[in-house]
């Protein structure tokens, strides 16, 4: 574990707080302890949350769990009655532990805490982590309701009227330093065993489940097992301060110890506020969510809840990638590829233009950024006299020019009237037009379109089962349903049969002389595209290389070392 | 619990038609709601948290105008419009700005819009349980055993009205058709010239609209308070889980199934579980879809 001097200096600055605070400010003493609560809630979450995305909302549990477990230890070892007896007598019996007594008890009552919450996590895992994404995250968070739901069903642990932790044997100073010691340490002790783990093969293989977990099942990683450590160690770590907090705060019920819409939502808050799956995240955001909530506490009596609700929302919304994200955002964005380069094209109204290069040298990039999917740089793209470089894909399908894509993408659930019925043109729309029904024309056009891409026989399959080939007919047949003025197809021919190309070259050139449609078509097979295009682009690494008729291309000794020749 | 399983299956059987009814007189409010939750998710990818709290506020709006005597059928349509509105401010604000984040983002910032309601609704209405007093006729049937209030059979009854406008708007319109086209390819509805916002906005609202409606019905069979709301999101969670996206009837099939199992694990256990019930149901339906889904070598996702 090598430092950066960055790191030394803020760990010096914490350890200087952590040590100073309270002896500066006696009267926040605990308000720090929950300080130092805080960050080891925000960063142990962060371990399944952030570095293993399992979002977890239930890691409270283990808090309130951990409280209980510390109470039945600490007064079953030193209480002659036992736990029920002592909950039975509602608080009346008020035993006098000595200061050896209560600190055993302690000390014993937050181990046993810690293990019980890495037992239940254990338990958990085993019906839990069949579940991804939304699902674990409102599993957790029921998981966490039932549980404490079920607490004050338990009368042996005092039910729904709670149960008093036994008293602390010294005076208020002493108690606060105590439990400040006790929050501050097991925090230092958490964040060094993360920081540690963090930069271990462990580390890696969470950040791995994170980003693809199917991948890292394929490739062997034992997920599982991760996953469950993933969770036990957070457990551990919240079921030991649940213990410490169950004690300071001298009785505990369900309120206290499964503060679901507090602590619970609160430790997300703050890993997020942050920043999500980095180290020094759920630290920084812990301190400043904090110092907020405290600043509501203090000023916004009786609205400190709307307050707080209002501060969560806007943390969520607004700043949900978190602070340490700022200072990532700004390198990142300054290392794109530039994939197109002062490309001077035009494609004359009613023509057939072909656009060919070599793999990723920009094509598809090119129609991205005419239809509207990536912002350019600098130049100008008009259509129809008009310029569209600024304008949404959105605006730009509504003035007529469509593209399909190479990869197909239609509504793979509804049959192919549906999509060709959805798939209307809505250039001419009102604000009422939403709520039109459907006209019968319409179904009649589609059909008459299926029939000229030769899909008339399959129009009520489900399109989502038809073959790739028939799906990238049925994507051609909608984008003429839309009846755009121009339209750009990706590689219309990748994935069809040989003898169907020859009937889709047919249907590109009718669609292109009866209906009047400009197109302008990307393609790999040169029988395709010579045969079809009156005039040919050639793009090479985002560069215009040469443009002409198909046979000024087929001579062009540029294109034929670049693409053609191909050796 | 021993007993309440002799009253009901030894003593007096005739009580079971008393909970199934119930169960269904809830199940259908449950319904509502939870298509609700399914078409924001299905369309959107929204999960919202706040579904519940949503119910909770056409229930305390209907109160409001009950007070005023307002009659139920005009405290429908004002009530409906008004949620409308409000999730279309709501999505203005803040869902537009979490749709393409990550998922989590969109429970937490609706987890997070779910206690501000709560807190606001307390303030304005109190922490008590309260319900609307239609003063409307009781049935009884079989000597007594069996009491139907004519305020339950009428909320059934516009539930269903509602349920079939929803269906027929869903199908028939404009709208229905680009909120189903939107919900399977986003990129390719906007590539059609599909306004997606708007039909975000409009999936959003017309969701609170219909949790409003849900919550007026609440309000009149059954009891509201502000922090009630979780209950009615968890259902609509399990209810969605069990059911699946988009899938109308098993939405209805599962919401009676809810209140079916509710109405049970009271009669049986007792209210104590009154929140319990439906969490469980939810833990429940997660694990039986787990081993549903092992079995096709899936998780569930």
């Amino acid at each position: 574990m090598t430092m950066t001097r960055d790191t030394k200096v803020t760990y010096g600055l914490l350890a200087l707080f952590g040590i100073f605070g309270p002896i500066l400010f006696p009267d926040y003493t605990l308000s720090i302890a929950y300080l130092w609560m805080m960050v080891l809630m925000a960063s142990t979450w962060d371990t399944l949350g952030g570095q293993m995305g399992y979002n977890s909302l239930g890691n409270i549990t283990f808090f309130g769990v951990g409280m209980y477990v510390s109470a039945i230890v600490q007064i079953t070892f030193f209480y002659e009655g036992g736990v029920g007896e002592y909950t039975s007598a509602m608080g009346s019996i008020k035993p006098e532990f000595t200061q050896a007594e209560y600190f055993w008890g302690l000390g014993l009552g937050i181990l046993a805490a810690g293990v019980v919450g890495l037992v239940l996590s254990v338990i958990f895992s085993s019906f839990m982590f069949g579940l991804r994404g939304p699902y674990f995250a409102i599993g957790s968070l029921g998981l966490a309701i039932a549980v404490a739901e079920v607490t004050i069903t338990i009368d042996y642990v005092g039910g729904a009227s709670g149960i008093s932790m036994p008293l602390f044997p010294g005076d208020i100073e002493f108690r606060s330093t105590f439990f400040y010691i006790l929050c501050f340490v097991l925090t230092i002790i958490s964040h060094f065993l993360l920081r540690w783990l963090y930069s271990t093969q462990f580390g890696l293989a969470i950040n791995a489940i994170r980003d693809d977990e199917d991948k890292a099942e394929a490739m062997g990683i034992p997920t599982l097992a991760y996953k469950r450590i993933g969770w036990a160690i957070p457990a551990f770590f919240m079921g030991c301060i649940g213990a410490v907090a169950g004690n300071m705060a001298g009785f505990i019920d369900k309120e206290v110890a499964y503060p679901i819409p507090t602590f619970g939502i609160f430790m997300v808050a703050m890993a997020l506020l942050g920043g999500k799956g980095t180290l020094w995240g759920p630290v920084l955001g812990a301190i400043i969510f904090h110092v907020i909530k405290e600043a509501t506490w203090t000023y916004l009596l009786n609205l400190q809840w709307v307050a707080l609700g209002l501060i969560l929302i806007i943390n969520i919304v607004y700043f949900q990638q978190g602070i340490m994200g700022w200072f990532e955002g700004v390198s990142k964005s300054y290392g794109g590829v530039k994939a197109n380069v002062d490309i001077t094209m035009g494609v004359e109204r009613g023509s057939i233009t072909g656009i060919i290069g070599p793999n990723g040298c920009g094509k598809t990039t090119l129609f991205n950024s005419i239809v509207g999917y990536h912002p350019i740089d600098s130049g100008s793209i008009q259509f129809d006299g008009q310029e569209i470089s600024h304008l949404l894909v959105g605006d730009i399908a509504r003035l007529g020019m469509l593209r399909t894509f190479q990869q197909t993408r239609i509504y793979g659930k509804m049959n192919c009237v549906d999509n060709m019925q959805i798939s209307v043109s809505h250039r001419e729309d009102s604000k009422f037009s939403m709520f039109a029904s459907r006209r019968g024309e319409i179904k009649d056009r589609a059909e008459h379109l299926l029939e000229f891409v030769g899909l008339y026989s399959k129009r009520n399959l489900i399109s989502g089962d038809l073959s790739f080939g028939q799906q990238k007919l049925l994507e051609f047949a909608m984008a003429l349903m839309n009846e755009p003025k121009a339209l750009l197809l990706d590689e219309p021919t990748a994935g069809i049969n040989p003898t169907l190309i020859n009937g889709l070259i047919d249907r590109l050139r009718r669609a292109n002389e009866e209906l009047g449609i400009t197109l302008c078509v990307i393609e790999h097979n040169m029988r395709v595209i010579m045969n079809l295009a009156s005039h040919i682009y050639c793009l090479a690494n985002g560069h215009m290389l040469a443009d002409g008729t198909p046979e000024e291309l087929q001579n062009d000794q540029r294109v034929i070392d670049a693409y053609l020749g191909g050796h | 619990m021993w007993d309440n399983l002799q009253l009901l299956f030894v003593w007096a059987p005739i009580i079971n038609v008393q909970v199934i009814l119930d169960g269904i007189f809830v199940g259908a409010v449950f319904a509502l709601s939870a298509y609700g939750l399914a078409l924001v998710w299905g369309v959107m990818n929204i999960k919202n948290l706040a579904q519940g709290d949503f119910v909770i506020m056409g229930g305390y709006m209907a109160l409001a105008l009950h007070q005023l005597h307002v009659p139920l059928v005009l405290i429908l349509l004002i009530v409906m419009p008004v949620m409308f509105m409000f999730g279309w401010i709501v999505y203005v604000l803040m869902i537009r700005r979490i749709i393409d984040q990550d998922m989590f983002v969109s429970l937490l910032a609706t987890f997070g819009l779910s206690l501000l309601l709560q807190q606001v609704m307390n303030l304005i209405f109190g922490p008590e349980v309260q319900t609307i007093d239609m003063e409307l006729p009781v049935y009884d049937a079989f000597d007594n055993m069996v009491t139907v209030p004519s305020s339950k059979l009428i909320t059934l009854i516009l539930a269903g009205v509602i349920a079939t406008g929803v269906i027929i708007f869903m199908k028939r319109s404009r709208a229905g058709q680009a909120i189903r086209a939107t919900a399977q390819d986003p990129r390719a509805a906007r590539v059609l010239g599909i306004d997606i916002d708007r039909v975000y906005a409009f999936t959003f609202a017309f969701n609170a609209a219909l949790c409003g409606a849900a919550g007026v019905l609440v309000s009149i069979i059954w009891v509201i308070q502000p922090f009630y709301g979780i209950t009615y999101s968890v259902r609509s969670f399990a209810i969605v889980t069990a059911a699946g996206l988009g899938n109308l009837p098993a939405v209805i099939g599962a919401g009676f199934g809810i209140g079916l199992f509710e109405k049970y694990t009271g009669a049986i256990l007792g209210t104590a579980y009154e929140v319990a019930a439906p969490v469980s149901i939810l833990l429940l339906v997660l694990i039986w879809r787990q081993i549903q889904m092992r079995r096709n070598r899936q998780v569930v996702r």
